[in-house]
């Protein structure tokens, strides 16, 4: 077991300053935010005062990511994430503030610049020209728009710890990084043509990614267990790479299994089948959603 | 089991927990009163003891099974992100068939001498969700704090999970943490609890959105409580922080004849 305690930004000043950021829309200190966020250097002095716990820093990628590699870094580039952080625990990586802190430290080192927290998602507006155009807007809607923006900034930081705190696997480029090559190497038990198959399917667009989180970190969840996940994803890797049926990488098709495999689990405790009986239940499933579908 | 309903067996199923001291296992005890079918598939090995411990916060859900009706489960605290969520269940393990015989198995007659198949993955017996973290004492976290004057606190918070830090001088943290049988302590403990309910006013009076509290289970489950208890939220019009606490936890007074001999 792990007994490492990563340095993260103390919860409780961390927390104060989220909640003061997002308690006005619009207002002076969402304004005095933006405005540091916009330069690298008035962003770090902005995040210096906040105290660090921990003693144990994790790795700095080496390489300078631009823009669109840090909003969705390619394949390869998440996966050498994840293998730099392999130290990491769950329990610290459900965390906003380890990868806020982590996040300022690649800030820090150069690797990014304050301003790509702002970017919007997919071929959305750049950091820089959100910021600007939050910050000079002349309308009704500028207080909006900066809100919109802080929030931006903060997701991408390490996630807004919302309902059931799925922000910290979808929001933020790092943290997504670690979870979804974590789902890989679970599943793939060392597979390497299974591993491929599994980052493909979560990694087909942030929609899909984001619908699956939702089923993984609801208290009600479809997967009764990780081995029941681990069996759904695996059946759905395969069924998407052996025979290329373009159904399966619809998200509501996705979503439409999960609703089947959560009603057989709603009717039957299936983590304590033997795994292949598993394996072939789920596979019924994941077939039958493709005949209807 | 359901008493009454002519589909399940009578009977009732009961579990007791104690939480191990390395916050890394629990040990429940599970029982079944009045079913002697359950009893009888649990003999026979076609049942057995589950409890699934789950994380939802970090994806964590890992099912343990006992043929014991002690059972100790354990996890590593590096898996979780939130105290655990304990739900204990019995489950047919094996499918099996079985003629059942309403007087020995404790059913109704009309199930008499039918063959009944039991699948694996069967829940004959489910029990409430354990939380260790349901009332607003286990959302306490008390530390000490060197740099304040004696006799002195302040409450802040911690979103993940949610928790009241009640940072304390270090004679009231020694005297909390040890004195317990002290007839003052609790009077403390009510204005700290006080305190804690202020902060909820002051700092999450929004129930929706990001920033809302119904984001945060421990919050939610608290909100219950205080609804429960007649106590409006935090939010609301009408809410008073010392009412809500002494309505929780009362102060304790001397009784009558006791006033008398001080007065």
């Amino acid at each position: 077991m792990s007994t490492a305690q990563f340095k993260e930004f103390r919860d409780q000043d961390y927390s104060r300053l989220r909640l003061s950021l997002l308690r006005t829309k619009g207002g002076q200190p969402q304004r005095e935010f933006l405005e540091s966020v916009r330069e690298t250097p008035s962003f770090l002095s902005y995040m210096r005062y906040l105290p660090v716990v921990g003693s144990q820093s994790a790795p700095i990628h080496q390489e300078r990511l631009v823009e669109s590699e840090y909003k969705d870094p390619p394949a390869d580039t998440e996966t050498r994430l994840f293998y730099s952080w392999l130290d990491l625990t769950p329990r610290i990586a459900c965390r906003t503030t380890f990868w806020a802190h982590l996040t300022c430290e690649h800030i820090e080192a150069g690797v990014l610049d304050s301003s790509f927290l702002a970017a919007n998602g997919g071929s959305g507006s750049g950091g820089l020209e959100r910021i600007d155009r939050a910050l000079t807007e002349q309308n009704e809607s500028q207080a909006k728009s900066i809100d919109s923006c802080v929030r931006t900034v903060l997701r991408r930081l390490g996630g807004i710890p919302d309902r059931g705190n799925r922000s910290v696997y979808v929001n933020c480029p790092f943290a997504r990084a670690w979870w979804r090559e974590r789902i890989v190497e679970q599943v793939s038990n060392g597979d390497e043509k299974v591993a491929n198959s599994v980052r493909d399917l979560i990694r087909i667009s942030q929609t899909y990614w984001e619908n699956f989180v939702d089923r993984l970190v609801s208290r009600n969840s479809t997967f009764g267990s990780l081995q029941v996940r681990n069996a759904f994803i695996l059946s759905l890797a395969k069924q998407v790479a052996e025979s290329g049926n373009a159904e399966l990488r619809n998200s509501k098709v996705m979503l439409r299994a999960c609703r089947m495999l959560s009603a057989k689990q709603g009717s039957l405790e299936l983590s304590v089948l033997e795994r292949r009986e598993l394996e072939e239940l789920i596979s019924t499933i994941v077939e039958s959603v493709q005949l209807h579908s | 089991m359901e008493e009454g309903n002519l589909s399940y067996p009578n009977g009732r199923y009961i579990v007791d927990f104690e939480p191990g001291e390395d916050r890394r296992s629990f040990v429940l005890m599970h029982q079944v009163e009045g079913a002697p079918l359950i009893n009888r598939l649990i003999e026979d090995q076609h049942a057995s003891y589950v409890c699934v411990v789950s994380s939802p916060v970090s994806g964590y859900r890992e099912t343990h099974i006992a043929g014991q009706s002690q059972q100790e489960v354990q996890w590593e605290l590096d898996d979780l992100g939130e105290p655990p969520l304990f739900t204990p269940m019995i489950v047919c393990t094996r499918t099996c068939q079985l003629t059942l015989e309403c007087e020995r198995d404790g059913i109704h007659k009309i199930w008499d001498d039918l063959v009944v198949d039991f699948k694996a993955g069967s829940r004959l017996a489910v029990a409430n969700v354990i939380q260790l973290r349901s009332s607003i004492l286990q959302m306490l976290s008390m530390r000490k704090r060197d740099d304040l004057k004696e006799g002195t606190f302040f409450v802040d918070f911690e979103t993940e999970p949610f928790l009241f830090v009640v940072n304390l001088s270090s004679g009231l943290h020694k005297f909390l943490r040890f004195a317990r049988e002290e007839r003052s302590r609790p009077h403390i403990m009510i204005h700290i609890v006080s305190a804690c309910l202020a902060l909820l006013q002051r700092e999450f009076p929004s129930a929706e959105g990001e920033e809302g509290w119904k984001n945060d289970r421990s919050l939610n489950g608290l909100h219950n409580e205080l609804n429960y208890h007649g106590i409006p939220g935090w939010g609301e019009d009408g809410f008073s922080p010392e009412r809500a606490a002494t309505i929780l936890y009362p102060h304790k007074v001397p009784v009558d004849d006791q006033i008398e001999n001080h007065g």
